[in-house]
């Protein structure tokens, strides 16, 4: 039996248990209701636009559609803000702006930027009990003698993965479709080419947390401490980053202990540093996922 | 049992956790295909020197070589090495046909295959009718018999069971024993129990941990000193003069008397030892006048465990009172099977 | 013995449709409602007296909504609350019928429900996000995978 095959067994044997125990079921639904209300967050002031301003329909929407974006990007007053992206500081922000704003369907734009904030918490639900499940309850000592550790961690890896993409890719093919169909404010084709596009960099990002998952389910003998580990590793990330950096500027970068420093790269007009993104977020993966498996094979399980 | 090269192999072995010494320097060689017992109180280190075999535990110090050499848990030993953990449980949202399927497919086997050898190994443990069953509805019994069908899944080589008929009612405690020794033809199978009386007839060598440590290994004969352990019901009480007169006999270790209950330990050591010893009780027995009502052999592997593992001094107390003197000049007295002392049995066993 | 071996999936499974049997539930209720007030308004418009209400049905009329249409749709979300109501005991006693069937005519009920409401009735009387996405796009989806794909063998005739 090689090792690549087992690595397939374990990930649908992941996949299956995980649904059948309930804990995808709950998965899933979540990261969906969560993700259709930040979207729900997006499309709301653009819907009741619509309702009271039917005659500019087109142009309103657009219009309520800049705003939202450039006071979801630097909140602040509009008309100060138009005369900041002005000046040389704000070219960057006014770059994406019309970038994310202008050339491509705006609600989707905002509501990935806003699933990109909530998805890495959200994806620890399903890779938490990866590993800490089997081990809490000694489950696991069924399968060590006819498997290696390192195909049991890549298989269930693999299967975490494939359940986060696919709830992924259900949760933006519904916001697509909802804007195609009940708020056809751009063209089918723009939003299908923008959607794949997203689609693709929420994919990427999906790695280096569902791995960071996996590594915290190694660490931690409990599913439930490792959901906590993993969620709390991400949150005080950032907070630490940006509050130290206020006393230390080079404290900043522990920002890039995770992908917080650099995903929204991941949206980017540049496809050279689309690129560069995405190999950033793969090697993340990577790390977690060696410190993981040198983790595990040197458990006592 | 069947010869075959070095099945397992252990070098001072030790393991801690925490403060607590686990397994303290053992030693223990095993390289013939069979049964082995391993028996030990609660405590003693049984289940972490089955962990260790298995590899589920990382090797803290000394050395364990499984099936010819390898390292526990390394490649190689993938689906050779069958283990029925003690406190493992299956999952609850999934059949037990199921999980057992995906426990064969990560052998290589799949399909028709898979599930025509899933059920014999439930149906050989009792389980047929329980297919589709999650293991949320299986009893403590069922569930040891579950483990005991996952091990036995493949032509594992070696295979550790972890007191497979602990909870088990006679009937499927007897099916297992039964199992067990069919197994043994074809790999070596470890099994710890406490049940002693069980082992004395199953398995083909045992081992004996006590605080960490194996205070004796070998053939049951090694470990029991070849004292025999016989149990009569007479048809009278006998006096305290005629009990003298029997631990006078050369073959009577010691005697404890429970109203027409007779205990009788016999050193069947040497050639025709059980015959001559019987022999000598049974002449002794007509002489005074009290002929056996009933005899059977009783536990002798138990008599040397409470012995090795000092709790006869509580479980047994009478007995020892009575076999005093004869203790004294026995070769296996406790003072002698103390670690320190290097105990005859053990060194027999690492000879082998 | 432990009480049941059922997977902890479909408990799950079973918590749900009893959510989403209540969320289709009262905007039924509130449709049979609205399909009286609606006549009564058509009848005598005076007789509205509530300013919020008035504009309400005013907007349904505007969209060429008829009273027998709202009615219509709330009743047919009660009957789909009703299944997902029998699909819960069905899911939860692992039925073939209330469970795997129940399941899956409650889904398609949903589905066929908040289409025809986005058919029927005008934009402001919808709020297709969030929440309420969730259940008309893709949660009888999910519903329909899981009774027949994962739990499958669960629900089957005994």
């Amino acid at each position: 039996m090689t090792g690549r095959w087992q690595i397939l067994l374990h990930a649908r044997n992941f996949l299956s248990h995980s649904l059948r125990s309930g804990s995808g079921v709950a998965f899933i639904v979540l990261t969906v209701m969560v993700g259709l209300g930040c979207a729900s967050l997006v499309f709301f002031p653009i819907e009741s636009e619509i309702i009271t301003a039917k005659e500019y329909k087109e142009n309103a929407a657009q219009g309520v559609g800049t705003i939202l974006a450039v006071v979801t990007l630097q909140p602040g007053k509009f008309s100060t803000l138009i005369e900041q992206i002005e000046t040389e500081e704000l070219v960057e922000l006014a770059m994406w702006g019309r970038y994310l704003v202008l050339d491509h369907p705006v609600l989707l734009s905002l509501t990935v930027l806003l699933l990109g904030l909530l998805l890495p918490v959200l994806l620890q639900l399903g890779s938490f009990a990866c590993i800490a499940g089997d081990v809490q309850h000694h489950s696991i000592r069924y399968l060590l003698p006819r498997t290696t550790r390192t195909s049991l961690l890549l298989g269930r890896l693999l299967g975490a993965l494939i359940l986060s993409w696919t709830v992924i890719t259900c949760l933006q093919g519904a916001i697509v479709m909802y804007l195609g169909i009940v708020l056809p404010l751009d063209g089918w084709g723009a939003l299908i080419a923008w959607g794949l596009q997203t689609l693709a960099a929420l994919v990427v990002l999906a790695v280096p947390y569902v791995a960071l998952g996996v590594l915290c389910s190694t660490i931690f003998r409990s599913p439930m401490v490792a959901l906590m580990g993993s969620v709390g590793f991400i949150l005080t990330v950032p907070l630490i980053a940006f509050s130290s950096r206020e006393a230390w500027e080079p404290l900043g970068n522990l920002l890039y202990l995770l992908p917080w420093g650099y995903a929204h790269h991941l949206l980017s007009p540049d496809g050279t540093v689309v690129v560069k993104t995405v190999l950033y977020c793969l090697g993340h993966g990577l790390i977690f996922t060696v410190i993981a498996v040198l983790r595990l094979r040197r458990a006592d399980l | 049992m069947i010869d075959s090269p070095s099945l397992l192999k252990i070098e001072q072995l030790s393991h801690r956790f925490g403060d607590k010494v686990a397994i303290d320097r053992i030693d223990w060689n095993l390289d013939q295909l069979g049964v082995v017992g391993l028996v030990g109180p609660n405590g003693a280190g049984k289940t972490t020197l089955f962990s260790l075999i298995a590899g589920f535990l990382r090797v803290q110090g000394g050395k364990i070589e499984v099936l010819g050499g390898a390292a526990p848990g390394s490649r190689s030993l993938v689906s050779r090495v069958a283990v029925m953990p003690q406190d493992a449980i299956f999952a609850r949202d999934v059949s037990i046909v199921d999980q057992m399927l995906f426990l064969r497919s990560l052998d290589g086997v799949t399909g028709t295959t898979a599930r025509q050898e899933v059920v014999a190994a439930l149906e050989s443990v009792g389980l047929a009718d329980q297919l589709d069953r999650g293991a949320a509805v299986l009893s403590h019994g069922m569930g040891k018999r579950l483990g005991v069908a996952q091990a036995i899944l493949g032509s594992p080589e070696l295979i550790l069971l972890d007191e497979p008929t602990a909870g088990l009612d006679p009937a499927n405690a007897k099916q297992v024993r039964q199992l067990i020794r069919n197994l043994a033809r074809t790999a070596l199978v470890i099994v710890s129990s406490h049940n002693l009386l069980e082992l004395q007839d199953l398995v083909d060598e045992v081992a004996v941990l006590v605080d960490g440590k194996m205070v004796a290994s070998g053939t049951i004969d090694e470990v029991t000193g070849s004292a025999r352990r016989i149990e009569l019901r007479l048809g009278r009480e006998i006096l305290p003069g005629e009990l003298q007169q029997i631990l006078d006999e050369e073959r009577v270790r010691a005697v404890h008397q429970d109203g027409v209950q007779l205990t009788v330990d016999l050193d069947a050591s040497a050639k025709r030892g059980l015959d001559e010893a019987l022999g000598q009780l049974l002449h002794r027995l007509l002489k005074l006048g009290v002929p056996p009502h009933q005899f059977r052999e009783g536990a002798s592997l138990e008599e040397a465990y409470l012995r090795l593992t000092g709790e006869s001094e509580q479980a047994a107390a009478p007995l020892d009172d009575l076999a005093e003197d004869d203790l004294a000049e026995d070769d296996l007295a406790e003072d002698d099977l103390d670690e320190s002392d290097a105990p005859a049995a053990a060194e027999t066993s690492d000879d082998r | 013995m432990a009480i049941s071996d059922r997977p902890g999936g479909l408990t799950a499974l079973a918590a749900l449709n009893g959510f989403f049997a209540i969320s289709c539930a009262f905007p039924g209720l509130q449709r049979i409602l609205s399909s009286y007030r609606l006549r009564a308004h058509l009848d005598d418009p005076e007789a509205t007296a509530d300013r919020w209400s008035r504009r309400n049905l005013e907007s349904l009329i505007e969209a060429d909504v008829d009273p027998q249409q709202m009615e219509l749709l709330g009743i047919l979300g009660l009957v789909v609350a009703l299944l997902l109501a029998v699909s819960v005991w069905g899911l939860l006693k692992r039925n073939h019928w209330a469970g795997k069937w129940g399941s899956t005519l409650a889904a398609v009920g949903m589905a066929s429900v908040s289409w025809l409401a986005v058919q029927v009735l005008p934009l402001d009387q919808l709020r297709g996000v969030g929440m309420d996405l969730v259940r008309q796009m893709f949660y009888p989806l999910f519903l329909l995978i899981m009774v027949h794909g994962i739990f499958r063998k669960d629900l089957r005739l005994r």
